[in-house]
């Protein structure tokens, strides 16, 4: 039953597509231009379904993307404070072994250790030395 | 057709509304992310991002050779914020055994209201891992680090030449010596970040906002000599203990390039103990300590006069040990051997004797202004400029300054009293009477290796010509006769010939005296206690300044002893005594060989 001045059933939907709704043929055989409109419309309602899959899928391999770049950024963090740690760790051992050279160096340590060799330490009384002008070595 | 109209019109209403809905969210989008972006990044990185300091690395301090004196070792500090430890009695209880700490102490730190405070500076790693394996609330450890000094001195718990290094207080800042004077290059500048964090505090990856790098100091080579350090030390020590002194200084300086090779005080420090040293000890008294030389000035007082012209080398001045300047009489050391003074004596016979007044009559024949001036081109009244914090400029007065006697400080001057000095100036001075007369600068800095690896060479002043070659090699020829045939003849080496002069001078202090002030109604007369400063009896600095080998000097050498014990014999070990045992050493560790003939070796 139809209403005169009963409103379309989406403003939006028409407005949207821009196709108007084709008037109901009232008697007889579908006439060719008719055909032809539903063609078209199968077709951009077709087009829009493959627009709306494309869309979805750009999505999709967007968010992929952003996800496994999310991934990367957070494993990669986990690796640069795994490396902080081992340069920290590093560096400690080289200060350690500078400070263990230095130690090794002193002149106290090495006389230390000439003493414990049994070597006795050198009095400015105790140092002799030849003549450069001396008869031997003219 | 009417409702038709109605309800275009109603979605053309509809479209523009939603137009300018649109153009209002969208301009809105536009202002955003666009034109007001950058405020509202920093707005929003300021709540997400935070800011870390990143430490620099201190440079280390390296000897001529590159042997390690100070370098830093990674420590960490532990900290605490009071109002979330749980139980400050049992945390302070665990905590003050691992620390080392009072636990009294440790829990009112614990109680108090502080925000946060810190409990330990700069732990080692061992202390740290124990207080973090407690997992106490409220506690936690930052990571710092600490500067360590290698070497150990001559004496046991010193550390070597710690009066040159200073060291590095527990907010990472140079304290004293080298460490002080050339912080700023040592320190390098710290870095920041600005980026996220996670919940653990790490910084994310990709997430940093600014990075500014640090950069790490310098390390610092210096021109001292570990192994003619420890040598100075061992003898610094001796001639210490064997004078009873408050102290000793020895200094082993290169004459031609003023590069300081030794520089040993006693009593001394570790380094690595400062904060449970007396602060007495941390300044290096051959740089900051201002004394009278006494009669080692004679010898630039003699040169002063020849390369002025005012004497020559054979010129006689009259010593009659009797020399009066207005109400005041100088006399000699030797007075009481010699009452009536040794006659007529040449400029090298004033310096083989140490004739004050011989050395005042020079003094006075070459005149106030031009002794002041000699004074003051040899270096004395301004400080070296060596890298060594706290040094004294010395007091030089000029004849006619207030508080100045005229012919009388001009006089004094001339035998070292009146003029103050210390041990880094005289050494540059004998450096000049010894190298041709140029007065280099005294520098214990050799230079620096920056962040490339590439060493910078300090640059030096030019040296100075305070007097002509001519006269340099008179003067060096007159203090090697000293040794010779003077009474420095203590200082004497076999097989080398040595040049050189001793000091002895008074040292004023605090002394208390009774003063009459006036008299009382009976006629009593009325006292006061006060204190003033004047000579002090048995206070005296002995020192020997050594220029060797003579015949090609190398090294200019300072013993200074300050107040030994003198008893009836004089006093332990006399300077001159010292340097003649540092020397062959000396010669020996730089192999230098003999330029005499050895007694009883050359006939061989």
């Amino acid at each position: 039953m139809a209403v005169i001045g009963a409103r379309p059933a989406s403003v939006l939907g028409d407005l949207r597509w821009g196709v108007r709704r084709p008037p109901r043929p009232r008697t007889g055989p579908t006439t060719g231009g008719y055909r032809l409109r539903r063609t078209a419309l199968r077709r951009g309602r077709a087009a829009g379904l493959s627009l709306a899959l494309v869309v979805i899928g750009v999505a999709v391999l967007l968010s992929s993307l952003y996800l496994t770049q999310s991934s990367r950024i957070a494993s990669t963090g986990y690796e640069i404070t795994s490396l902080e740690a081992r340069l920290e760790i590093l560096q400690a051992e080289r200060q350690e072994l500078l400070l263990q050279i230095g130690q090794a160096q002193s002149p106290a340590t090495i006389e230390a250790r000439a003493i414990q060799l049994g070597l006795t330490t050198l009095s400015g009384a105790s140092v002799h030395f030849a003549s450069p002008l001396s008869d031997r070595h003219p | 057709m009417l409702a038709r109209t109605d309800s275009r019109i109603r979605a053309v209403v509809m479209l523009v509304v939603a137009s300018i809905v649109a153009g209002v969210i969208g301009y809105r989008l536009v202002w955003w992310q666009v034109i007001d972006r950058e405020r509202l990044a920093d707005m929003g990185l300021a709540q997400l991002a935070h800011a870390q300091q990143i430490p620099a690395a201190r440079g280390l301090i390296l000897d001529r050779a590159g042997l390690i004196l100070a370098t830093s070792i990674a420590a960490e500090s532990v900290f605490a914020t009071p109002p979330t430890v749980e139980d400050p009695a049992l945390a302070a209880l665990l905590l003050a055994g691992i620390l080392d700490t009072d636990a009294a102490e440790l829990e009112a730190t614990l109680n108090s209201d502080e925000a946060w405070t810190w409990l330990r500076r700069r732990v080692d790693l061992e202390t740290a891992t124990r207080v973090r394996a407690l997992h106490l609330p409220g506690i936690g450890l930052v990571a710092e680090s600490r500067r360590v000094y290698t070497m150990g001195g001559a004496a046991g718990g010193t550390s070597l030449a710690a009066q040159v290094l200073g060291f590095v207080n527990v907010d990472g800042i140079g304290q004293y010596g080298v460490e002080a004077a050339e912080d700023v290059r040592l320190a390098g500048s710290p870095g920041s970040v600005v980026a996220q964090e996670d919940v653990a505090g790490r910084l994310i990856a990709g997430s940093v906002h600014e990075l500014e790098a640090p950069v790490n100091g310098a390390d610092l080579t210096l021109t001292l000599d570990v192994g003619l350090q420890h040598i100075l030390e061992e003898q610094m020590l001796d001639t210490f203990t064997k004078n009873r002194a408050v102290g000793v200084t020895g200094l082993v300086m290169d004459v031609n390039t003023g590069a300081i090779l030794g520089l040993a005080s006693y009593p001394t420090f570790d380094a690595n103990q400062y904060s449970v040293t007396d602060p007495v000890l941390f300044g290096n008294p051959a740089v900051s300590r201002q004394y009278e030389p006494g009669s080692v000035l004679k010898a630039v007082t003699v040169a002063a006069a020849l390369d002025a012209g005012a004497i020559t080398p054979t010129d006689l001045v009259l010593d009659d040990n009797d020399l009066h300047i207005y109400d005041a009489v100088i006399t000699n050391a030797d007075r009481a051997w010699y009452p009536e003074g040794h006659g007529l004596l040449t400029p090298a016979q004033v310096l083989a004797l140490s004739n004050n007044v011989g050395a005042a009559t020079i003094g006075l024949t070459l005149g106030g202004e031009r002794l002041y001036d000699a004074l003051r081109r040899f270096g004395f009244g301004t400080p070296t400029g060596v890298e060594i914090s706290g040094e004294a400029a010395g007091v030089v007065l000029h004849p006619d300054d207030e508080g100045a006697s005229k012919e009388l400080t001009t006089a004094q001057n001339a035998f070292g009293q009146g003029i103050t000095v210390t041990v880094v100036q005289l050494a540059a001075a004998y450096a000049a009477l010894a190298n041709g007369g140029r007065l280099v600068t005294p520098h214990i800095v050799a230079g620096w290796t920056d962040g490339n690896g590439t060493f910078q060479p300090r640059e030096l002043p030019a040296p100075t010509q305070v007097i002509a070659p001519e006269t340099s090699d008179i003067i060096l020829e007159m203090l090697t006769g000293a040794i010779d045939n003077g009474i420095a003849n203590g200082a004497a080496v076999a097989g080398y010939s040595i040049a050189g002069k001793t000091g002895t001078a008074e040292i004023a202090g605090p002394v208390n005296v009774r003063v009459r002030t006036g008299w009382d109604a009976n006629g009593q007369p009325i006292y006061v206690d006060t204190t003033r400063q004047a000579y002090i009896e048995g206070w005296i600095d002995s020192s020997f300044v050594g220029i060797a080998p003579a015949s090609s000097p190398r090294f200019v050498t300072i013993i200074l002893i300050h107040r030994p014990v003198v008893g009836r014999g004089g006093i332990g070990e006399r300077p001159e005594d010292a340097f003649a045992e540092l020397a062959p050493l000396v010669f020996d560790y730089y192999g230098i060989p003999p330029d005499r003939p050895l007694p009883g070796v050359a006939n061989q």
